[in-house]
């Protein structure tokens, strides 16, 4: 499936708008990361730790959406986005969202 | 080009669960196909696992892009026999003597007779509650690990 961030679909016409498809998720990591995390604040650099929650949170939010979409009979999603913010103390809640179409090829319309 | 001797043995075919495990992870199986791959799901543990699996490895193949040099620092520490001990040592210390002042601070304070014994029996109550209800959510957490399709991402 076709996930795009833009509105439009090169080569292919949008026949059909089926409508917002979004996945969400809370993710954290046990207590443990969020010591060794917090001990990265006092010397610096990445903290992988909070890397992986956030990309584990973004691609269970992605499939999530992805799934909507599958079973909306979907071609693809355009106008797709990521959304981010903390609904608890070092918890990560990520939304993907988008919209739904069916697509035609350009040259079959 | 591989000899022979260097060729890895070929893998089986997928039998039919795995065929259907790969299909409903892709979301192609319609509506009643899949429905009934749901109840079949909720019976059969060896289902989930494939389902499961089929979706770790869909998800480690978005991560396309190269290891940077920090992240093969970082691996190359993480089997460094002095950091392995520093942490390992750190953990021990620091979750036992948690433990250990968990289990005497409860204890003192139940068997302490001065302490009216309404208030013992709350505070009893209440370790109590706190340890079960970790040790349900630690159980459902090592029992969702296995299924947890996104625990292999790095970032």
């Amino acid at each position: 499936m076709l996930i795009l961030t833009t509105d439009e679909v090169a080569a292919a016409k949008i026949t059909e708008s089926l409508g917002l498809v979004r996945g969400t998720t809370v993710r954290t990591r046990h207590w443990g990361h969020h010591l060794i995390a917090s001990f990265k604040g006092l010397v610096g650099g990445e903290v992988h730790e909070y890397t992986k929650v956030i990309a584990e949170a973004r691609e269970e939010a992605l499939d999530r959406m992805k799934a909507e979409a599958f079973a909306l009979g979907a071609d693809a999603v355009v106008g797709f986005r990521f959304a981010t913010s903390e609904v608890a103390k070092n918890c990560a809640e990520v939304v993907a969202y988008g919209t739904a179409v069916k697509l035609v090829r350009a040259d079959q319309s | 080009m591989l000899d022979q001797s260097q060729r890895q043995p070929e893998e089986p075919p997928p039998d039919e669960d795995e065929l259907l495990a790969m299909a409903y992870a892709d979301g192609e199986l319609g509506p009643d196909e899949a429905a009934a791959f749901v109840t079949r799901l909720r019976a059969e543990p060896e289902l989930l696992r494939l389902v499961a699996e089929h979706r770790a490895l869909d998800v480690l193949a978005r991560q396309v892009g190269l290891p940077e040099p920090a992240e093969i620092d970082w691996s190359n520490l993480r089997e460094d026999r002095t950091y392995r001990g520093t942490t390992l040592a750190g953990w021990i210390l620091l979750v036992a003597s948690v433990a250990i002042g968990a289990a005497v601070a409860s204890g003192t304070l139940l068997l302490d007779t001065t302490v009216p014994a309404p208030a013992r029996i709350l505070a009893g109550a209440g370790v109590l509650g706190l340890a079960l209800l970790f040790s349900s959510v630690l159980r459902r957490r090592l029992r969702a690990i296995p299924l947890d399709p996104y625990r292999h991402l790095q970032r």
